[in-house]
């Protein structure tokens, strides 16, 4: 089924939304105050021993074969999921084993261990309890640590019934109690046991596993042959930093600590046991030579990516996965089974960035999923929709009158549905007519050069420059009021995306564009700002990645967003408001302004123009520039159903007014919201001048 | 690294932790865990068997030694036992007990419904000197070696937290002096 198709169906699973909505909204929140209490000490060892362990990976994969051997063990070195697949079966079946019993191991789901064991002949028994419940139903995990998140109490209850042929009541309890009974009869009785590893110590053999349930205590405990299947990124030097990982990895997935950390290696505590460790490389070391995909072997699979991915949170893991799942899914998945498995769902990552501020090993996995787009031909067309927008946007700035009005007809939605694969149904701007250049001229307003006093480079986006340049203007005003000498700067466009969609080649010459353009400002001392946090975070964030030169780095350095700026120089107690009653205000924080100052700037000045604040994390609001505009499912449907998501729980707390930096949000959440819905900048520029709040 | 820091990530963790006086409360300290939790049956694991036999410590008069029970009698999950072992090392930064020894006492802690460790003060250490007390048994002994910091638990269905996947239900910490 296409993947256009599946989301079209996931969308309509509403109860389902909603459920993984407040689990992941849920999960976030203890995962916040438990890596908070994390010593960031930690985090940085547990990342330098990674590192280090990859930049000597062969060394350590030679280490752990020599500790291993001598210790009684057997190790093997997979080349590929097929080499991994014929080396269990060989060991299981020369030992005659005709059941194992497993714990959860997401290497496992990538090799497809099981179906290739049952194949063979041997039985296979997951002992994860979720990942039961997903063996039994016949499907695939959706999560890495929940597999059967998905599901709910009723569907799991009714495979349950139909599995162990006993009627299982629809409680959580109850089916615990249910799945328990059947599987420690099963546990007891497997001649073999098949676990993954968190970690492996190169220097000893021994396997770290995390798990809460303690299954991994069957597993280990009772067969008399335990077979662990690791990637070889897994490897580490020393017990010690295995067991770090263990934690960090524990923290940043539920923010407590696990109940269980089991330990195992080749010798055992007795006679008669046996351990064989198959190293898994599929593709992982290939990786390692590429300039950006290299740090996916970084990754801890804490699944904190997971949390903030709204996509993924409204389809789930059977839409948003291949062999893998989730946000960090899409590059493994791409990396072990190549671009084309990855590329089968990684349309519907809209580049918000979110997961980046997660990760707890600092991998910028929303580059990584560009790169991995790259691989594929969809770029070039979807960035050809963001073209065709940018043109577009053009044709409504010289021509607003007709354009709005053809907007609302329902043949002009169709044809542009058909000629530029804007969705029908897609929110689309009501154009203010002109440009900004034309709107500074006619208001007088010229740029002041370079001189004494502190320059900016102002930047706009397509917004303020060709569709409402209203924001532009204020933004230019109030600058000035401050005493900044404002230059005009609107002839380069950021072209995200170039990079949303993988066109990293454009992307690439466009950031040189950009960077030449703005440097030689930025060399004689001028800032840039900017009113639009995409563009920010394309030149702050992805520019110097993208280019990795050093006039990049130093026009990063000088870029901030509008209330960045003000408030680093000490200037937002000079607005004063006009008017004084105090509204509640609800801050929409777009997802390229997270991670920066720009939050808590945005908040100070607002706070100082006696605006009470409210704000939640409630991460991408579906439009992502034009990705919610695109035709079908897998853009406007699933942008708006993010949408409604969010907005619903922006409304619960009543707020009389929202503000956002970003115009393409506004123009999303008006859609929504029954009060107005302001940038930033202009509710600054009404406040200060006297102005009412407008939609 | 302090008993304190150990004590604080226990309660982060939700593990109650007794710290007791003296070794001879150790007996009590049990009881009440018993009593508690309902358990039909107080084991020991044949460390602390051994220790009151010669003792230093006191155990409750019906607190049977690990070596005589049938490990059958632990099969079924509402087994009503509560296991008292001895850990080898505790972890303070994450609240853990180290549980390691003989395979028999091992499958008897993954089955024991209910849990109870008996930490020593002194075997209270950092994650760097534990890890190092670690590998010397694992490499010289032999695993596993299980770090417990909770009871047997899971949020599979729907993220409801239910006690008692496939391990114990209950699990409390005595740190004896
Ligand atoms: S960038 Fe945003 S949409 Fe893409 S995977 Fe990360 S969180 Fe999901
Ligand atoms: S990419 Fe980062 S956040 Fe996501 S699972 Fe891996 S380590 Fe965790």
């Amino acid at each position: 089924m296409s993947l256009e198709r599946r989301t079209s169906e996931a969308l309509r699973e509403r109860s389902r939304v909603e459920r993984l909505w407040w689990v992941f909204e849920e999960t976030k929140r203890s995962r916040d105050e438990g890596i908070r209490r994390l010593d960031v000490d930690e985090l940085r060892l547990v990342r330098e021993s990674k590192v280090s362990a990859l930049r000597r990976l062969e060394e350590l994969i030679e280490e752990v074969r020599i500790a291993v051997e001598r210790a009684g063990g057997e190790v093997f070195l997979a080349r590929d999921a097929e080499d991994a697949r014929r080396t269990v079966i060989r060991v299981l079946k020369d030992a005659g084993v005709r059941t194992a019993i497993k714990s959860k191991s997401i290497t496992s789901e990538e090799i497809r261990l099981n179906e290739a064991l049952i194949s063979a002949g041997i039985e296979v028994v997951e002992t994860d309890l979720g990942e039961r419940v997903v063996q039994l139903s016949g499907g695939r995990p959706s999560h890495i640590l929940g597999p059967a998140l998905h599901m709910g109490r009723e569907e799991v209850a009714a495979i349950l019934s139909r599995s162990l042929g006993e009627e299982v009541d629809p409680d959580p309890r109850s089916i615990v109690a249910a799945v328990r009974r059947h599987l420690r009869e099963e546990m007891m009785r497997a001649a073999a046991g098949i676990t993954g590893a968190n970690a492996v110590d190169s220097e000893t053999g021994t396997v770290v596993i995390v798990t809460n349930e303690g299954n991994e205590q069957f597993v280990v405990g009772f067969p008399e042959l335990v077979v662990c299947v690791a990637g070889v990124e897994k490897l580490v030097k020393g017990l010690e930093a295995a067991v770090r990982i263990a934690r960090v990895q524990s923290a940043s997935a539920t923010g407590r600590m696990p109940s269980y950390v089991t330990l195992y290696g080749p010798r055992w505590w007795g006679e008669g046991k046996r351990f064989v460790l198959v190293l898994l490389d599929n593709g992982r070391t290939e990786a390692l030579r590429d300039p950006w995909l290299w740090q996916v072997n970084l990754c801890v699979r804490c699944g904190a990516c997971f949390n903030v991915c709204n996509p993924y949170k409204t389809v789930s893991g059977l839409v948003f996965g291949g062999n893998y799942t989730g946000p960090i899914g899409i590059v493994w998945d791409s990396v072990t089974s190549g671009p084309e498995t990855a590329n089968g769902y990684s349309r519907l990552c809209l580049s918000c960035g979110l997961c980046e501020l997660e990760c707890p090993m600092g991998i910028r996995i929303p580059l990584l999923i560009s790169r991995v787009k790259s691989f594929g031909r969809r770029g070039v067309r979807l960035t050809a929709l963001a073209e065709g927008f940018g043109f577009y946007a053009r044709l409504g700035s010289s021509m607003a009158g007709p354009l709005n009005k053809a907007q609302r007809s329902r043949s002009f939605r169709v044809a542009l549905e058909l000629l530029a694969g804007i969705d029908r149904n897609a929110p689309l701007p009501e154009f203010r007519g002109g440009t900004l250049r034309r709107a500074l001229k006619a208001s007088g307003i010229a740029d002041d050069g370079e001189g004494a006093g502190s320059t900016v480079v102002y930047v706009p986006d397509t917004f303020a420059s060709l569709i409402d340049w209203r924001v532009g203007l204020e933004a230019v005003a109030l600058l000035r009021s401050l005493g900044y000498r404002v230059v005009v700067c609107d002839s380069v466009g950021t072209n995200m995306p170039a990079v949303q969609y993988g066109h990293l080649g454009l992307a690439a010459r466009v950031a040189k564009r950009v960077v030449s353009a703005l440097h030689p400002h930025v060399e004689r001392g001028a800032r840039v700002v900017v009113t639009e946090p995409t563009a920010g975070y394309c030149v702050r964030e992805v520019f110097p990645a993208l280019l990795g030169t050093q006039e990049s780095e130093e026009v990063a350095k000088s870029t901030l967003n509008f209330t960045e700026l003000v408030v680093s120089d000490g200037l937002h107690s000079r607005f004063r408001r006009s008017k004084t009653s105090s509204e509640v205000v609800y801050y929409h924080v777009s997802c390229h302004g997270r991670g920066t100052g720009l939050e808590a700037a945005t908040r100070a000045v607002l706070e100082s123009l006696g605006l009470k604040v409210v704000s939640e994390e409630l991460g991408c609001c579906g439009m992502a520039g034009t990705w919610g505009m695109r035709k079908g499912a897998v853009g406007h449907g699933l942008g708006a159903e993010i949408g409604r998501m969010g907005s619903r729980r922006i409304a619960e707390t009543r707020p009389e007014l929202v503000v956002t930096e970003s115009s393409i949000c506004a123009l999303q959440l008006r859609r929504f919201l029954n009060v107005p819905v302001l940038h930033t900048v202009s509710l600054i520029f009404g406040s200060v001048n006297g102005a009412a709040p407008s939609r | 690294m302090s008993l304190e820091t150990f004590l604080e990530s226990c309660g982060a963790n939700g593990v109650r932790v007794e710290v007791l006086r003296g070794t001879l409360e150790l007996g009590e300290a049990v009881k009440r865990a018993a009593s508690e939790v309902g358990a039909r049956l107080i084991v020991v694991d044949d460390a602390l068997a051994e220790a009151a036999d010669r003792g230093e410590l006191l155990l409750p008069t019906e607190a049977r030694p690990l070596r005589e029970v049938d490990l059958e009698l632990l099969r079924p999950h509402d087994n009503g036992v509560l296991l008292v072992r001895s850990a080898g090392a505790a972890i303070a930064e994450m609240g853990a007990a180290a549980l390691w020894g003989d395979e028999r006492t091992q499958r008897a802690t993954a089955m024991a419904e209910h849990l109870m460790v008996v930490i020593r003060a002194e075997r209270v250490l950092d994650v760097a000197k534990a890890s190092s007390v670690i590998r010397r048994v694992l490499t010289e002994s032999g695993g596993p070696v299980h770090l417990v910091m909770g009871p047997s638990a899971t949020r599979d269905i729907e993220h409801v937290r239910v006690l008692g996947a496939h391990g114990p239900v209950t699990l409390r910490f005595a740190v004896s002096p």
